[in-house]
């Protein structure tokens, strides 16, 4: 055990959890204290491991942090006001922790909160697939003491007609907010699912978050999450997508809020003839640090993956991505392509992309490339010349550049939320370029 | 209209341009030939206000004004265009939203009321038809993807939507087909007007074939060394520019 005095809190935490925990069916304590072990053997990520290198938490590890549950200064009424206008099935955690009086539950599919869950079948299949030893401290640290979450199960064949729309809402100073967002799509499903996370501006708190998505042969899974988080708020977010045969996913991860953020997405490809499309934006100002991290799993054969991970970054805001690739061996027929495009927008911005290739297979098709810039001044010159602005001119170049991105989400009302997000932050990026 | 004066450019600390006269009035078309290298596309650029341009001696009058003190952006709103020889690709940013930003710029400017996106959509159907563009290019990011005539035909739809004053084409017929040729040809003779005047910068007569223009200048070693009626043209076309330096 890792005897450091800053993970006591931690310790003492899960001591408390004892009663409530005695609700929980005994295979789900026995995870919880494996991941509780885990984390506390490895402690928070230093600053000398190399997959931390250009992100520092000791904001995170030398902060007290409060494990239990806060409330928040909304009345959780009133967080239904944080829904954009558009057709989901709207879900509300506060702090979080789920909040079922106000969130909608469609007919045809189930919602269960992670309390109940625990006796359920599938909730179980589900979480134990997810549940791995390559997990690493953090997330650890979400299935050792995070208690609140929804598991989302999507029958065989089923394709509710909107998505599942989360809304993470934070406001409480020094909350760790750990909730766990489970989807499993049966067979042949078809089902969209949305994180949203917004935060109190000026609250420094904790987010870190699980969410996990079982793909049963040929499903189909859209999954969104655009990560607007206060200011001050750390945030560290996993999700890992285990996919069969045929079974296809498209990721888009918009990083906009947060001091410190980071999004890890592991997509591990159990048949032959999946696909996942995998898509990134950071957009960085003041002294933000964002990044993504990816890791797909070519286990099988006749796989595809596709990622783009985009950053623009003004004042001396950092972005990082880190994009692993590893093709096993026999994982013939692999088609892995990967694209990292970085926008600086003043001098102090700074980007970082490291692909890390690992091929074992031979008839394989891997690609990976890798750009940092400025805007070109012969795009600026040409919308000039047409009677647009400077400023102006270059809002447009960097939206346009940020459209690649957006432009892949199919539903149309999420394509424009995300638009307009992303013009927000630019507009405020535009005073630091 | 537009007057230069003895202008004097240098590009990278190179003297491109050795003391250029020219005067266009409204209402006229003219004809800017010359060999590679002779600076027309520099003439193009300097006018628009590329920051590549150092200009180190001489004048340019538009509309009265000292056009070289404008800002990129001022000239185009004083009505000043150019359709670029290399029209630049903007990825990700829609061809309609663009044209619109660009439209609604100039018409501030001028003091007239923005357009909202159906009044404009209207607007652009009827300049489309002008250069025979399908309503796909509309939705597709600016010049991304489309081919050398696509591009071209994109520049003379801006120009149709912005209505300059002074159009100044950068060989516009260069990498043209026939057909294309035709089009934006036509595209440019539906903008000829009493208060617009136009500059075509050309290597090759061919555009004049379907351009008439009022007077014809060749371009030499950075400086005007000929200038005509139409048939200057024409009897380049035959002779070749080593003619011109014939004494």
């Amino acid at each position: 055990m890792n005897d450091t005095p800053e993970l006591q809190p931690y310790v003492d935490a899960y001591e408390k959890l004892s009663p409530q925990r005695l609700k929980e069916p005994d295979w789900f304590r026995v995870m919880r204290d494996e991941a509780m072990r885990s984390f506390l053997d490895k402690g928070f990520p230093k600053r000398g491991d190399e997959a931390w290198r250009y992100t520092d938490l000791s904001a995170v590890t030398g902060a007290r942090f409060i494990v239990e549950p806060m409330t928040s200064r909304f009345v959780s009424e009133g967080v239904r006001f944080l829904k954009p206008s558009l057709k989901a099935n709207f879900l509300f955690f506060i702090n979080g922790q789920f909040q079922p009086h106000i969130s909608g539950i469609p007919a045809g599919v189930r919602v269960i909160p992670l309390p109940e869950a625990g006796n359920d079948e599938g909730f179980r299949r589900a979480i134990t697939r997810l549940f791995t030893d390559e997990m690493d401290s953090l997330q650890s640290l979400n299935f050792g003491l995070g208690m609140d979450g929804v598991f989302i199960d999507v029958p065989d064949g089923a394709a509710p007609d909107c998505p599942f729309y989360v809304i993470h809402w934070s406001d409480a100073h020094g909350a760790l907010c750990q909730p766990k967002i489970l989807l499993a799509a049966g067979t042949d499903a078809r089902v969209a699912l949305v994180e949203d996370f917004r935060g109190a501006e000026g609250k420094m708190y904790f987010s870190n978050t699980f969410t996990g998505a079982t793909l049963a042969k040929g499903a189909a899974v859209q999954y969104y999450k655009i990560q607007s988080e206060s200011r001050a708020s750390c945030h560290t977010a996993a999700m890992k997508a285990l996919q069969e045969e045929g079974s296809d996913l498209l990721s888009v991860s918009l990083a906009i809020g947060g001091k410190i953020a980071r999004h890890t997405l592991s997509v591990k490809f159990g048949g032959a003839g999946a696909a996942a499309r995998v898509l990134g934006l950071s957009l960085g100002a003041d002294r933000q640090v964002l990044d993504h991290v990816t890791g797909i799993d070519h286990a099988s054969p006749g796989c595809k993956s596709d990622q783009l991970f985009k950053s623009i970054l003004a004042g001396a805001a950092r972005g990082v991505f880190t994009g692993k690739v590893l093709v096993r061996r026999g994982a013939q027929k692999t088609d892995a392509h990967q694209s990292s495009k970085n926008l600086l927008l003043s001098e102090t911005a700074k980007a970082d992309a490291r692909p890390q290739l690992e091929i074992l297979a031979d008839d394989v098709k891997c690609a990976h490339g890798a750009a940092v810039g400025q805007l070109e001044e012969d795009p600026v010159f040409y919308l000039r010349s047409r009677g647009i602005g400077e400023k102006e001119a270059r809002r447009i170049l960097a939206a346009g550049f940020a459209n690649e991105v957006t432009d892949a989400i199919p539903l149309e009302s999420l394509r424009e939320l995300a638009g307009v997000r992303t013009d927000e932050k630019l507009g405020e990026m535009e005073a630091e370029a | 209209m537009l007057e230069i004066n003895d202008l004097h450019v240098s590009i990278d600390g190179k003297e491109i341009l050795k003391g250029i006269d020219l005067t266009v009035n409204a209402g006229e078309v003219h004809a800017i030939m010359g060999p590679n290298g002779s600076g027309k596309s520099t003439l193009t650029r300097v006018l628009a206000g590329h920051p590549s341009c150092r200009v180190t001696g001489g004048s340019v009058t538009y509309e009265g004004k000292d056009l070289l003190a404008m800002s990129i952006e001022d000239r185009a709103r004083a009505g000043v265009f150019l359709a670029f020889q290399y029209p630049i690709d903007i990825p990700g940013v829609n061809n309609t939203y663009f044209l619109r930003s660009a439209l609604n710029e100039v018409r501030r400017s001028r003091g007239l009321e923005e357009l909202d996106a159906v009044d404009f959509l209207t607007v652009l159907r009827e300049k489309m038809k002008i250069v025979e563009m399908n309503e796909s290019f509309l939705a597709r990011p600016v010049n991304e993807g489309f081919s050398g005539g696509e591009k071209k035909r994109n520049e003379i739809l801006q120009m149709a939507v912005l209505e300059p004053k002074l159009a100044v084409l950068d060989e516009t017929d260069s990498g043209l087909d026939i057909d294309a040729l035709r089009v934006v040809a036509g595209g440019v003779n539906r903008m000829r007007s009493p208060e617009r005047a136009i500059l075509l910068v050309t290597h090759y007569q061919r555009l004049l074939d379907y351009i008439t223009p009022d007077r014809v200048h060749v371009l030499m070693e950075g400086k005007v060394v000929l200038s005509g009626e139409k048939e200057l043209a024409l009897h380049l076309e035959e002779k070749g520019y080593a003619w011109v330096k014939e004494p």
